[in-house]
């Protein structure tokens, strides 16, 4: 219907028509449409007035109000049965537990409370510091314009390598940077992979770590099974608590 | 405040968003045999049957226009308090949202309506719009107990 308007011939009286004086919008007298954004607007001559207060067409009330007729078409034919069918299913009963977004850094599966996570994004340049080359510390990234320590969580809990441990940062994988908050103290650290969240039940007592799981004895608060890896559970007190030591 | 803002008619309705648990198409309903009239009929909602009332056929007495944009908004409920329920809500151009105070709503008639840019947005007051008959018929809905044996605790 879009490519209706689009298309559309216009005549030289369109052409000369006047802006619309106000962006009034009545559905329910329906005034003659109108496509203004043609002939008047950015894709016309550029000689709307609304245009200084709006910048583009797209910001315009009337603009948008024409995009809204749209859904005054009638439905798609099997528009409702779909709609019927779909709906009168039950949805799937959450499976209980916690939700955590889980991720991979090198070989090792990490979960981490969602309450935390502010953000996953792109990967993007790591500006190092002077004189902070072999630490946990990798450098300052921005952040929409801010500027945020960027630490590396693999370092931290000792997983040997793989992306996202400091030694090499993805460039066109799958690489993910997070931004978690953790009682006002952000910092963002890159991971090689972000599975979304999934909801994981963790045991009441977890059983003790094996001697020799160094994630699990950093920071860890229990195993748990997912889709047939082992996913180790991190605690965000003990995460940032190790952090803030090896910062410091 | 969020509020969803649809129309019955010609004129704009809001309700708090905060009471909707969903904006739904406007799915097949199966009629119900002697409901009173505004009610449109029942659809089943993830497995459970919830009943439709159709704000024009209340309000205007002509069914809503059968278009993209008239749905069903399924909101909670709340016949006694403590029991909240799903309803369904057939409303005609229910595209939009706007931002209001509460406290806009100023008593205009009978009528609770908020001024707008684009002519005056009436609060809907769900709680006029049902009859008896129709809370007797939400009623069966809502407090019938289900004729399947209870699983054992």
């Amino acid at each position: 219907m879009l490519s209706e308007f689009k298309t559309r011939r216009r005549s030289e009286a369109d052409v000369a028509a006047t802006p619309p004086a106000a962006p009034s919008v009545a559905f329910a007298a329906p005034k003659p449409m109108t496509d203004c954004w043609q002939h008047i607007g950015v894709w016309g001559n550029g000689s709307c007035g609304e245009l200084a207060a709006h910048l583009h067409c797209r910001n315009c009330p009337t603009y948008a109000a024409a995009a809204m007729r749209l859904l005054d078409a009638r439905s798609p034919a099997d528009y409702r049965q779909e709609w019927t069918a779909h709906l009168a299913e039950r949805t799937a009963v959450a499976d209980a537990g916690q939700p955590f977004l889980v991720f991979r850094i090198g070989d090792e599966w990490l979960g981490l409370d969602i309450g935390t996570m502010e953000e996953v994004g792109e990967t993007r340049p790591i500006h190092t510091l002077p004189h902070r080359r072999e630490g946990v510390l990798l450098g300052v990234i921005n952040v929409r314009g801010e500027l945020l320590a960027c630490v590396s969580v693999g370092r931290l809990l000792g997983i040997a390598k793989g992306v996202g441990t400091g030694t090499a940062l993805p460039e066109k994988s799958a690489g993910r940077m997070l931004v978690v908050n953790h009682a006002g103290e952000r910092v963002a650290f890159p991971v090689t992979e972000v599975r979304g969240v999934q909801h994981l039940a963790l045991p009441a007592e977890p059983p003790p770590p094996a001697l020799d799981d160094q994630v699990m004895g950093a920071a860890g608060r229990s195993r748990v099974e997912w889709r047939g890896r082992s996913v180790c559970c991190l605690d965000e007190d003990k995460l940032f608590a190790a952090l803030n030591r090896s910062l410091a | 405040m969020l509020f969803l803002v649809f129309q019955v008619g010609a004129d704009r309705f809001a309700l708090e968003a905060a009471r909707v648990i969903e904006v739904l198409a406007l799915v097949e309903l199966h009629k119900i045999a002697g409901a009173p009239v505004g009610t449109a009929g029942e659809f089943a909602y993830r497995g459970e049957p919830v009943p439709v009332l159709d704000l024009c056929l209340l309000t205007l007495g002509r069914p809503s226009n059968l278009r993209l944009s008239t749905r069903i908004i399924l909101l909670r409920h709340e016949p006694q308090p403590g029991v909240v329920k799903p309803l369904g809500l057939i409303a005609e151009h229910a595209t939009e949202l706007a931002n209001k105070n509460l406290g806009e709503f100023a008593a205009v008639g009978a009528a609770l309506a908020a001024p707008d840019p684009r002519g005056r947005l009436q609060l809907l007051q769900l709680d006029r719009l049902l009859t008896p008959e129709l809370r007797d018929l939400l009623a069966v809905y809502y407090f019938t107990q289900s004729l399947e044996p209870e699983p054992a605790a």
